[in-house]
């Protein structure tokens, strides 16, 4: 993409000089990349194409079986890791949306990259449900549609529900994305000459920021908003019910909606600390991503890691409070049983890790804060495993009490969706603009 | 309307309230429990979500919050009633089914000694907060996040050891949340009310700040629904019946308390959500308030529901401790300067060590 | 057509008010600004946008699909699944809070394309662009 500064109309307003001073920041991030750039998206292009890719087309030759997945434990990576996709693109969303609507300040320093990071978290977390039916290519079996033999799907299960509010969560995250992106197409285009620039002057569908333009795009922006803040809820919630819908001890609780809700931010908001934390650096946008931005994000971040440590207690407290014998089973088969490290580690990662934010020096410095956000990255994808894994290991039946192992399927899909995950982000990074100039500069007075 | 009372008059006035609950008690319908839990609870929950809600605006950088201070600024007064209230209370407590065991932690001493102390720790961390909050102090963050997390504590406790002990050892594992959003939702109505009742006083909070409520109680009335309903969809999934009965008493299409139990939802959700999707309701204060006294007594119906299908729970007495506390509720909020003396000044526009916030 | 370009929100505003107030009908101002401008809606006394009615009645549609077709489908083959009842109101309080949420949004994309004249495909194709500057059209009688 060419990049070549074209200044709109020479002006010596301090106003004028500071809206252009943010348009250039944020387009010399979208320069033409240099061969490290490249590299990196081979890489991670590699890792997808061979691991994800290559291992999805070994499971359709051969079949599922190729997993570890034995009885009692019949679901596991996949749908771990589709829980864990999840988690973090809502993460996007709250700050985008929720931030939005409670008028922050600190929204526009984080909100494309976190929409963005939305839109390529659901997909990745979309190919999973894909993956571990086996036959793929009958997805489309999961969708109402009329049928010959007059079959209707079945709207009271869980797994439909998902279906619902996944591809819900999809369509508006994306419309969501792409609305916020339109006067910035705009602005990008300004910047482009050649077939870039009629891309651009597409995909911004002739904006010029007449007044009726503004009126009705405010609008809308602020309902969709509003309707996305909701969204985020129900739709974790929506995931968390595939658990707690069942039987399962440490699966059929009622804590689970609002516990899976303040996880997935709270591991949304360690992806976007461990992405936005090096492109800030990378991309020079030090001066449109001021560190105070980042401190409100590591408070959140704090806040929800203490709703999960709460909702771990709770759940262990009233386990015991119960008597129930299978219930506190489960949770003394956590602590002490055969996967009582990824429990501890789980433990130590998400309620102890985030504790020293408390302290405003630490809260303020971006390698502290990367490194959290790297711990709670995988204390998150270690809580989904202990959910799923040891409740499913440890049910009522001692006889059918067993172990999982994973094989290298499952271990070469999961690296293969970060391959995916990181290969869009960087793509992103350089066809789109990173920061919401619009909305940057509406700050400029 | 209401007398005004000073730092040491609320002490009397509280054991005078305590005095005559106890009377009502012992004299009208003795051996008919919970009608003293339930006042508790409510009046608990309103108090200490409504210093809450300005702690939480606090941690987030709010600005908005400031005017309503004075508000909620002596809510916290009725705190010290509220213990010599639960120790009135203590003969109902016989109520609960472990009450004549000894467990660990449901044993008699430890769980009168417990609640007290917590109650009185809110108070003094209630207290400290809106001293700290009032003189713009830089340490009013530090005292913002101890009580945000006491009160989440707190309120879940009083959700799990007094309304679900009742029913041991049924469990859900969210009800403590759900007693602590209600909780919530009830400190921001009342505070709607305290804001509405000064609406024609030149100090009061700006419009803007009475405007907002009604966003405030659309948002939380709705997170209370949530909270509603993954409770139940859970259990009406499993369909469990050592889960499901404790819903099929109180909500369930056979039971006596079914139209009631819709009643509630109704009441607290359903009609404010409705009458507030409109932007324009949103932003009359009258609507805000009246709403607000629906809701506080959903959520006062909500508790006795709770209590109701295992002990029987008396109706006028309900009424009459109700009143009574509300009577003192007011009274401190009238008496707020006396109560709190960091009201009588002036609330400074920003916080010390804080650099001023471009108004937006 | 008059051209007025100025480079400050606060210039903008100033002149707007100075041309209503010179009697200039808000009808025949036409305005670019880089960023939206809350105030000069109110100085224009331009109406709330019609977006609202297309997400609201969006949103209705998707309750009411929610409920009904799932009951529906479940009424048209009885198939009794779970032991839950065939139509049950927390199951499909799900599906229909989804739908409300996906008509109620794709509905209010559609109205901002119908309201805003998007995609404006002179636009597109010309060198029109989305300038950093306010500007100010006024149409003169």
């Amino acid at each position: 993409m060419e990049h070549k500064a074209v200044a709109t109309s020479a002006s010596s307003h301090p106003a004028a000089i500071a809206r252009l001073q943010i348009e250039r920041d944020v387009i010399m991030a979208m320069q033409k990349p240099g061969l490290m750039y490249w590299g990196l998206v081979g890489l991670f292009a590699t890792i997808f194409a061979v691991l994800l890719l290559g291992t999805w087309a070994a499971l359709i030759w051969k079949g599922i079986g190729l997993f570890g997945l034995q009885n009692p434990v019949g679901w596991a990576f996949d749908i771990i890791n589709f829980v864990f996709w999840v988690g973090i693109a809502h993460s996007g969303t709250l700050i985008s949306a929720v931030l939005f609507l409670f008028r922050s300040k600190y929204r526009s320093s984080f909100n494309r990259a976190a929409e963005a990071m939305t839109v390529i978290a659901v997909m990745c977390a979309g190919m999973y449900p894909l993956i571990h039916l086996g036959r793929g290519w009958f997805f489309f079996w999961l969708l109402p549609y009329p049928n010959q033999r007059l079959l209707w799907t079945n709207f009271k299960s869980p797994l439909e529900w998902d279906v619902f509010a996944v591809s819900t969560y999809l369509t508006i995250s994306v419309v969501f994305f792409y609305v916020g992106l339109i006067p910035d197409f705009a602005i990008v285009k300004r910047y482009t000459r050649g077939f870039s620039r009629h891309i651009y002057s597409a995909l911004s569908l002739g904006w010029v920021g007449t007044k009726r333009q503004w009126r009705n795009y405010n609008m809308l922006y602020s309902l969709l908003a509003g309707i996305a803040a909701p969204l985020v809820l129900s739709v974790h919630s929506v995931v968390s019910w595939d658990f707690a819908m069942g039987l399962v001890p440490g699966w059929h609780t009622t804590i689970f909606a609002p516990y899976f809700v303040a996880g997935a931010i709270f591991s949304g908001c360690g992806m976007v600390l461990t992405l936005c934390i090096p492109m800030r650096k990378i991309q020079k946008l030090e001066r449109v991503m001021p560190i105070d931005h980042f401190e409100k994000l590591a408070k959140t971040m704090l806040f929800t890691s203490m709703i999960v440590g709460y909702a771990y207690t709770i759940e262990f407290l009233l386990a015991y409070y119960s008597g129930n014998v299978y219930e506190f089973g489960i949770f003394k088969d956590r602590a002490t049983g055969y996967y009582k490290y990824q429990y501890w580690g789980m433990v130590f990662c998400n309620m102890i890790v985030p504790l020293p934010l408390f302290i405003k020096k630490l809260r303020r410095n971006m390698k502290w804060l990367f490194i959290t956000s790297i711990f709670v990255n995988i204390g998150m994808w270690l809580e989904r495993f202990v959910i799923i894994v040891t409740s499913l290991a440890h049910e009522y039946d001692p006889y059918a009490w067993g172990v999982y192992h994973p094989r290298w399927p499952e271990w070469c899909l999961t690296i293969g969706t970060f391959g995916f995950f990181f290969m869009m982000f960087l793509l992103f990074c350089k066809f789109l603009p990173v920061v919401a100039i619009t909305e940057k500069k509406e700050e400029v007075h | 309307m209401g007398p005004r009372l000073n730092s040491k008059t609320i002490y009397i006035a509280s054991i005078v309230v305590a005095a005559l609950v106890f009377l009502a008690e012992k004299l009208l319908e003795p051996g008919v429990g919970g009608a003293l839990t339930i006042t508790l609870a409510v009046f608990i929950g309103l108090a200490e979500g409504a210093t809450v809600l300005m702690a939480g605006a606090e941690i987030s950088d709010g600005h908005w919050h400031r005017q309503l201070l004075p508000g909620a600024g002596a809510l916290h007064c009725i705190l010290p009633a509220a213990v010599l209230l639960f120790l009135v209370n203590i003969p109902q407590f016989a109520m609960y089914p472990w009450w004549e065991s000894h467990g660990v932690w449901f044993n008699q001493p430890f769980f009168i000694g417990r609640n007290v102390v917590f109650l009185l720790l809110m108070f003094v961390l209630c207290r400290v907060f809106m001293v700290n909050a009032l003189r713009g102090s830089s340490r009013t963050n530090f005292w913002a996040v101890v009580l945000v997390i006491a009160f989440v504590w707190h309120l879940s406790m009083i959700g799990i050891e007094w309304f679900m002990s009742i029913e041991r050892p049924w469990f859900s594992t969210l009800l403590g949340g759900f007693v602590m959003v209600s909780a919530f939702l009830s400190g921001i109505c009342v505070l709607t009310l305290i804001i509405y009742s000064w609406r024609t006083r030149s100090d009061g909070p700006a419009k803007l700040i009475q405007k907002s409520m009604g966003g405030l109680v659309f948002g939380f009335a709705t997170f209370w629904a949530y909270f509603f309903f993954s409770q139940l969809i859970v259990i009406w999934y499993g369909n469990i019946p050592e889960e499901t009965h404790y819903l099929v008493r109180r909500v369930g299409p056979h039971s006596p308390y079914s139209l009631v139990s819709k009643l509630i939802f109704i009441m607290v959700w359903m009609f404010p959500f409705a009458v507030l999707l409109s932007r324009k309701n949103k932003t009359r204060a009258w609507v805000t308030s009246a709403l607000s006294i629906i809701i506080l007594t959903g959520v006062t119906m909500m508790y006795w529901l709770m209590l109701a299908p295992v002990i029987p729970v008396s109706i006028p007495l309900l009424v009459i401790e109700m009143g009574l506390m509300a009577l003192l509720t007011v009274a401190a909020v009238r008496s707020r300067e006396a109560l709190v003396p960091a009201l009588a000044g002036p609330v400074p526009a920003e916080e010390h060590g804080h650099a001023t916030a471009k108004a937006h | 057509m008059e051209r007025i370009v100025l480079q400050s929100e606060h210039d903008f505003l100033h002149k707007l008010e100075e041309l209503v107030k010179s009697g200039v009908k808000p009808d025949n101002i036409e305005t670019r600004t880089p960023h939206p401008v809350h105030h000069a809606e109110d100085i224009l006394r331009m109406k709330p946008s019609n977006v609202r009615l297309f997400v609201l009645l969006g949103g209705l549609a998707g309750i009411a699909t929610g409920y009904l077709f799932p009951s529906l489908t479940a009424l048209d083959w009885p198939l009794h699944v779970g032991n839950k009842p065939l139509v049950g109101i927390p199951p499909y309080t799900v599906i229909a809070f989804e739908l409300m949420v996906l008509f109620g949004g794709l509905s209010g994309f559609l109205g901002l394309m119908i309201e805003a004249r998007m995609p404006a495909v002179r636009t597109i194709i010309s060198n029109d662009e989305f300038s950093d500057s306010f500007e100010i059209y006024v149409k003169k009688d």
